[in-house]
């Protein structure tokens, strides 16, 4: 109980301390911008920005150290409501292509349940325990790609999410011959 | 005599369209000899794909379960015939070209042989088993909307029965040009539909019910009245409709029988209705009366592009190629390959598809047989959409906004409210497909609230890690400070201390015990950890 008590305590002082860091280093209104800039980001928390997740990245550009163009999940159309929130020229996205969605799968032949993989994961979507065969939580897997290289025997592969129920896919064909189309 | 009542009500917008379904509309229901292989998509229905419960190699019997419905926006597939699994693996489906999804294929035992005709004798015996009983047997027979979305019909019922109804509605309107299939059961089995619906309407709890039959099919509304009339049932009622497309759409239905316009977003059960569609009604009757699964339904195989167009009793998963051919293969003017009617039909790009439990219509088009063909113009600004859109809709300005993809626009066009009828894109002077660009539109913003929704989970699950780290960290840095010597120790702190260090001495007191009791070969308690 006490301890409990002290752990929290711990807990207020350092996100207190944490807080008046921010305060320090951002101007006057940052915490909403941040939380306005975080509202557009992915959330795909894949690091790939360079910053570990998508709200120190909105941080960062809130507090103008990064430019808008670093995150490659997001693409072109994360960089055009970036610029015109920030009132920032668009530039075009650094980085690799978004991918279609994609989730994390572990080959349970292969996984000798190290547990490696766990800490590396940013939304918490593996599940297993040491020397206990582990599974990743399909319908929480923002498949960032991090778990992937901490794999000792390399057991984890992205494989394509599955369409989720009742979605059409975007292109239905016009049921009769338009300009464009054969026929 | 049943009276056979003209409906007094209007729907807004709408148009009377040439029928194309004269020859169709004489002719008896054939039944397709039983194909070598037989296609079931899990997912035909708008939930989950349904849980496969048999496995390749095994011998399944004609309406077996083999797969099972993971939520209730989904029903139980059943085997059409006694067959042999023969793979469970990804086919293409009705869709667009890519659609692709996991099927389980069946090799028939005995292909060629004919399954039975729709029964004669429809029964007479009492309807009173409790609602919630027929929705088990209903779910258990896998029954499911015919009309189109396949939406499981105990589902339909048991949401419905939360609200106590006023009415149930049988749509017997099958408005689109074309398709014909319910027509047919009507015509060749309007008692038997009968008391489908009236199964349908004890489980949902309905009060009353109408049967709705466009005027056009003067033989279905006359076979119905006089099933009517042979039950004697007072509690139901015939309603003759106005020959005006899309007068089988759910709320124009509605609106025509009730008089009532749904207002956007308001659904039928919260005014207290319920529909079925009449192969629904004919399959309740089959699972309850005949303790027959939804394994068949009635197809309706027509257009220029066929030789020989018929209505269809075909096992679920037959191959549009199989039908084709029973149907006398292709003409030389088979120019486009439809599942649905002309107007909210999909285009497939081959015929090696199966029918699923929603498929009512193949339409081989002839060139002559397309709605509205011809190159795309710019839009002229004419008005003509506006004047048919059944949902009050600007389709232009619809169609702007689903070009320009902008979310904001969109929900002020309103293209949740556009019902997908095809009215507009078919009066359209510039042969603009309309509904292609509505339907990909819907399709778009669906993804973008699904990756929304997605985000918002992943930054939770993200922001609750960061305070677990955060709190891991404070509590060790806790501990660390507690530690360090020369930092006065609160009393409470000393006597801790003092616990805790007598509970380790005795935790080594007790495995030094035990280590001496062992015999020395024996093996380790332990393996070493994995890393
Ligand atoms: S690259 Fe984008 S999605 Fe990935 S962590 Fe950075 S901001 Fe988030
Ligand atoms: S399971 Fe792997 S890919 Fe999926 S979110 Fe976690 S770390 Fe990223
Ligand atoms: S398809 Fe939609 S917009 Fe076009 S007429 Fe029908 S309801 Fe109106
Ligand atoms: S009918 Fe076609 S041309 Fe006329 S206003 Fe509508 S979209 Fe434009």
């Amino acid at each position: 109980m006490l301890a409990a008590l002290l752990a929290l305590g711990g807990l207020g002082a350092a996100t207190g301390g944490a807080l008046a860091l921010a305060a320090r280093r951002l101007p006057p209104d940052a915490d909403g911008l941040v939380r306005r800039i975080d509202a557009q980001l992915p959330q795909t928390q894949c690091a790939q920005c360079g910053y570990p997740g998508c709200r120190p990245y909105a941080e960062a550009i809130a507090a103008g150290e990064a430019p808008i163009n670093r995150c490659p999940p997001g693409g072109e159309r994360l960089v055009t409501t970036l610029a015109a929130l920030l009132d920032r020229p668009a530039l075009p996205v650094a980085g690799a292509a978004p991918a279609p969605a994609q989730v994390a799968v572990i080959d349970p032949e292969r996984c000798i349940g190290c547990a490696l993989c766990l800490p590396a994961c940013p939304v918490d979507a593996i599940v297993g325990a040491h020397r206990y065969l582990h599974a990743v939580l399909p319908a929480v897997c923002t498949g960032c790609e991090l778990c992937l290289s901490p794999c000792p025997v390399d057991c984890i592969t992205l494989q394509p999410a599955a369409a989720p129920a009742g979605s059409p896919t975007a292109d239905v064909l016009p049921a009769r011959p338009s300009a464009t189309g054969g026929g | 005599m049943v009276e056979i009542e003209p409906t007094p009500h209007r729907f807004p917008g709408g148009l009377t369209l040439p029928g194309h379904k004269a020859a169709l509309q004489t002719a008896p229901i054939e039944v397709l000899p039983l194909p070598d292989e037989l296609v079931l998509p899990l997912r035909q229905h708008p939930g989950a794909p349904a849980l496969p419960l048999v496995a390749v190699g095994q011998r399944v019997e004609a309406g077996e379960r083999i797969a099972a419905a993971p939520d209730p926006l989904t029903a139980d597939l059943h085997a059409p015939a006694e067959a042999t699994v023969v793979a469970l693996e990804r086919r293409a489906l009705i869709g667009a070209p890519d659609a692709q999804g996991q099927c389980l294929v069946l090799a028939c035992a005995a292909p060629g042989s004919r399954g039975e005709p729709p029964a004669a004798d429809p029964g007479a015996g009492a309807i009173d088993t409790p609602a919630a009983q027929i929705r088990r047997r209903l779910a258990a027979a896998g029954v499911a909307g015919q009309g189109g979305a396949a939406f499981p019909a105990a589902t339909k019922a048991g949401v419905a029965s939360a609200s106590q109804p006023r009415l149930l509605i049988l749509n017997g309107a099958e408005c689109e040009p074309y398709v014909a299939c319910d027509e047919a059961l009507l015509r060749t089995g309007a008692a038997a539909v009968l008391r489908g619906a009236e199964w349908l309407r004890r489980a949902a709890g309905a009060t009353a019910g109408v049967i709705a039959i466009e005027a056009d099919k003067a033989a279905a509304l006359a076979a119905m009245a006089a099933a009517l009339a042979a039950t004697g049932w007072t509690h139901w009622r015939l309603q003759r409709l106005p020959v005006r497309y899309p007068a089988g759409a759910e709320r124009q239905l509605i609106q025509l029988v009730t008089g009532e316009e749904l207002g956007a977003g308001r659904l039928p059960a919260e005014a207290g209705i319920v529909c079925h569609n009449v192969g629904t009604a004919y399959a309740a009757w089959q699972a309850l009366e005949q303790d027959r699964a939804m394994t068949h339904r009635v197809v309706t195989v027509t257009g220029g592009g066929v030789a020989r167009p018929a209505n269809v009793l075909a096992p679920i998963g037959t191959p549009l190629a199989t039908l084709i051919e029973f149907c006398g293969g292709y003409t030389a003017l088979a120019h486009r390959l439809i599942v649905g009617g002309p107007l909210t039909g999909v285009a497939v790009a081959d015929d090696a598809r199966p029918i699923t439990k929603g498929t009512h219509c193949v339409l081989v088009a002839a060139p002559a047989d397309l709605s509205n063909p011809g190159p795309e113009r710019a839009c002229i600004r004419c008005g003509d959409c506006v004047a048919v859109c059944p949902a009050r809709l600007l389709p232009q300005q619809l169609l702007q906004a689903a070009r320009r993809d902008e979310d904001d626009e969109l929900a002020r066009q309103r293209l949740f409210d556009c019902i997908e009828c095809g009215l507009c894109a078919h009066v359209c002077p510039s042969h603009i497909p309309l509904v292609a660009h509505y339907r990909r539109a819907k399709a778009l913003v669906r993804g973008r609230q699904r990756d929304a929704a997605a985000a918002a989970q992943a930054k939770a699950r993200y922001e609750a890690r960061e305070r677990r780290l955060a709190a891991e960290a404070a509590e060790l840095a806790a501990a660390r400070e507690a530690r360090r010597p020369g930092r006065p120790a609160a009393p409470s702190e000393v006597g801790q201390a003092q616990d805790r260090r007598a509970a380790i001495q005795a935790a080594l007191d007790r495995a030094r015990a035990r280590a001496q009791q062992k015999p020395a070969d024996a093996p380790p308690d332990e393996e070493p950890p994995a890393s």
